[in-house]
């Protein structure tokens, strides 16, 4: 098992796709991975075998370095709260576009003012491709295509659900590798 | 009717109902040293400056429940309130036209960076150190 000493995180295991997504979102953990990490460290396994096309890929966009910047000694988890919240409420917004689809059939408007408040969550903490599948929906809601808003829907569901899955383990690490007694985690 | 806030911090105002989008703006408002009150409809900020309340700088979303961005900046002008910066946000482009119709003072699209939000209350602060 390739284990890190300084951390005792188990790095060998870490999913690629966090890794890519730490080295392109974050440049100051760069730094903070460089020193606690081995050499054979995942930065080197990024950097030696992967493009950084996860930067053109990215679930995430520089609004979020934009919240983390807002953290500071008296708000030291503020980006994880925001993403909570965030998470809490665009849960409740894909539920009332998924009841509007099937309760109020045809009614663009409806379905587009529903995923306008989705679309503007996603601009707040820069999730830029959930933010472009909602921005699909609501091109598809002006052209009156209601196969082109259901295939859009079920996009931004998935996109909602793999950026869940990769912040909880981006915020697991931080806490992992965060100075000793760090903050609770709030429910996710 | 609202009376200058000469040297003390500046008192702001975030009218918006996505949590999100109000404790972002909220977080960036305390760490540039503003007294920031929250509410989440054009209502419920209209009622402050009927109260009395006065602020230097106001930020509303367009779209809110019971009233919206637009009408709230309407009719706190026409309440006399001419002094105080109002800055519509949102993320929907076209909503600039009916916020400067309204009566705001600037539009800023969603989201709101800040650096943007630092340079217009230098903006205010200079305003109110001036009338001194």
């Amino acid at each position: 098992m390739d284990r890190d000493n300084s951390t005792g995180m188990n790095i060998g295991t870490m999913p690629w796709d966090i890794c890519e997504y730490l080295v392109t979102i974050r440049g100051r953990r760069l730094v903070l991975f460089n020193h606690l990490m081995s050499a054979n460290s995942i930065f080197d396994r990024v950097y030696s075998g992967n493009s950084l096309d996860a930067m053109k890929q990215g679930y995430l966009d520089e609004q979020f370095c934009q919240v983390e910047d807002l953290q500071d000694e008296a708000s030291p988890n503020f980006a994880e709260e925001v993403v909570t919240l965030f998470f809490k409420d665009s849960a409740r917004l894909i539920s009332n576009v998924e009841q509007a689809l099937e309760k109020y059939p045809k009614d663009f408007n409806r379905w587009d003012a529903y995923m306008q408040q989705l679309k503007g969550s996603c601009s707040s903490i820069g999730a830029s491709r959930m933010k472009s599948e909602c921005m699909s929906f609501r091109d598809y809601c002006a052209q009156g295509n209601v196969e082109g808003c259901m295939r859009s829907f079920q996009k931004v569901k998935r996109e909602h659900g793999a950026l869940r899955q990769k912040l909880e383990a981006y915020f697991q690490l931080l806490r992992q590798a965060g100075p000793a007694g760090a903050a609770t985690r709030p429910g996710m | 009717m609202a009376s200058r806030n000469q040297g003390s911090a500046p008192r702001a105002l975030v009218v918006e109902d996505i949590k999100v989008d109000c404790v972002i703006l909220m977080r960036m408002l305390h760490k540039l040293n503003c007294k920031a009150t929250a509410v989440e409809n054009g209502k419920k900020a209209v009622d402050l400056f009927v109260e009395g309340k006065s602020f230097d700088i106001v930020l509303l979303d367009k779209d809110m429940p019971i009233m919206s961005g637009p009408e709230a900046v309407a009719k706190i002008r026409a309440m006399g309130a001419t002094e105080v910066k109002i800055v519509g946000v949102s993320a929907d482009f076209g909503a600039q036209e009916a916020f400067m119709q309204a009566g705001a003072d600037v539009f800023v699209p969603k989201p709101v960076k800040f650096e943007t939000l630092k340079a217009m209350l230098e903006v205010v602060i200079s305003k109110n150190n001036m009338s001194g």
